[in-house]
């Protein structure tokens, strides 16, 4: 029984080579393409708009399209390498310049990146009531301004010697404390979000897209549907 | 007629309705958004986008998991560091005067490093490469025949010096490094030549072999011919002693 044994359980006749490989030490990336700017870090922006002295800062109405519907001109990376991306419509107060400006000088090497913003200063006046006043009695004072985004927009850009990952956690960081939704993006990622958009347009199985229903007015849907439907098909808000 | 004129007026009277003007629509919010209306809402579930799985129209064999082990091979990175070990080895087999190939058994680390010593003792160099180095090396060289040593574990020993007794002689104290050929002055030999090339003394000493024969027969011919006078003039020179102690 022994010998059966080892009859069965006996080593295959095959020879075992052992690999012990080599170490691959992928060259570095080259970076000799990269100019770093005088000022690396972000400039400071100013709380209230520059106005002539002349002029009476004027009041405005909500304007909420200014951050309805995609991003048509902003919404790709200008040095092709890192940055913050707004996936939804919102606004920004001075606040959050601050805390992009200060957390992005404090955890960038200021040695080899560099960054710039891609938005406007805060322009858009908005107005509010003094606390404890009844209605009436007219607009309220100019409190804050804000600045507009649309979903899709570059709001910083970080560049230089550096890879996605050494910039990745503090532009999370950051993209998570901003009053929408936004996401820390390279080049790469940009490239590959808009390739599966592309593709997904194309290999969709849905005979019946909002595009097709709402363009030959099915079910006389354009009764209802509201103008920005018309023109981002139930895409955005 | 005057009645149709008045039935006319009274019919064609223009009513101008009283219209107020609404903002249109409420405000929106962009960060929570209301759910939609039942009817828009029957309109997205109608038109949410479906796609075909993964693995949709694929046969079999591109399923099986192990198909591109198996059909394919993989496309290998390309490693810089190993480039540069396989220019070095080229460079010792084309340098070398010498170059053993021998089996390895496994053996002790402390037998090998013994190994390692006696052999740079005697000026050889103990080297161990892969398969894929050695062909990185020596691919598309006169050494490209070398490459079927290596199917198992290897070692190759390089020496600048044609010395095959040395190298036998510690080759014989560890016997689990099997000698199976060896390059000698760039002629690929098997284990029993390399033998018997350890036997033959080398070029220089069988050259002066040579000429100390060749020599010896002209100094033979030249001591023949001169031995007559020469006893002749010992002789003499022996009389002339003999006669001076007289």
């Amino acid at each position: 029984m022994n010998t059966t044994k080892l009859l069965t359980f006996r080593a295959p006749a095959v020879s075992l080579v052992q690999i012990c490989g080599f170490k691959n030490f992928k060259a570095p990336p080259n970076y000799d393409h990269i100019q770093l700017p005088e000022r690396p870090k972000l400039r400071f922006i100013d709380k209230l708009p520059n106005l002539p002295p002349s002029i009476r800062p004027p009041k405005m109405q909500k304007r909420l399209r200014y951050m309805r519907g995609p991003e048509d001109v902003h919404n790709f990376l200008m040095h092709q390498q890192f940055g913050i991306i707004a996936l939804g419509g919102g606004r920004l107060k001075w606040g959050h310049f601050e805390m992009m400006r200060l957390t992005i000088g404090r955890k960038m090497d200021t040695s080899r990146m560099f960054a710039s913003w891609r938005i406007d200063s805060p322009w858009q006046p908005v107005t509010k009531r003094g606390q404890g006043q009844r209605l009436g009695g007219g607009k309220g004072a100019i409190d804050h301004y804000v600045t507009p985004i649309k979903a899709g927009r570059v709001i910083v850009e970080i560049g230089g010697k550096c890879e996605f990952k050494e910039v990745e956690e503090f532009l999370t960081d950051i993209a998570n404390k901003l009053p929408f939704k936004a996401m820390a993006v390279s080049q790469k990622m940009m490239e590959k979000m808009r390739e599966d958009e592309k593709w997904r347009e194309e290999n969709n199985q849905n005979p019946y897209t909002m595009k097709y229903l709402i363009q030959n007015n099915m079910g006389g849907c354009q009764r209802w549907v509201s103008p920005w439907d018309l023109k981002y098909f139930c895409k955005y808000v | 007629m005057a009645l149709f004129i008045r039935n006319a007026k009274a019919t064609c009277e223009t009513v101008t309705p009283l219209i107020q003007f609404k903002r249109f629509r409420g405000k929106i919010n962009i960060q929570r958004p209301r759910p939609p209306h039942f009817e828009k809402a029957k309109y997205l579930a109608l038109t949410k986008p479906w796609y075909l799985p993964k693995n949709f129209g694929k046969t079999n064999v591109e399923l099986c998991s192990k198909s591109e082990t198996l059909l394919y091979k993989k496309q290998e990175e390309r490693n810089i560091f190993q480039e540069i070990i396989a220019q070095e080895l080229n460079r010792w087999f084309t340098t070398s005067k010498l170059i053993a190939f021998c089996h390895y058994n496994s053996m002790s680390k402390e037998q090998e490093f013994d190994a390692y010593l006696q052999f740079k003792n005697a000026k050889m160099h103990f080297k161990q490469y892969g398969k894929k180095t050695l062909e990185l090396a020596v691919k598309g060289t006169p050494y490209e025949t070398v490459l079927d040593f290596y199917i198992s574990r290897n070692l190759t020993i390089f020496s600048p010096e044609p010395e095959i007794k040395k190298l036998l002689r510690v080759l014989k104290k560890f016997p689990q490094l099997v000698l199976m050929a060896g390059i000698y002055e760039n002629r690929l030999l098997s284990k029993d030549e390399l033998l018997h090339y350890s036997t033959i003394p080398n070029l220089q000493m069988a050259q002066a072999g040579l000429v100390q024969t060749l020599n010896s027969a002209s100094v033979q011919l030249v001591s023949n011919l001169n031995s007559h006078q020469t006893t002749l003039v010992s002789h003499l020179e022996q009389r002339v002693k003999q006669l001076g102690e007289e």
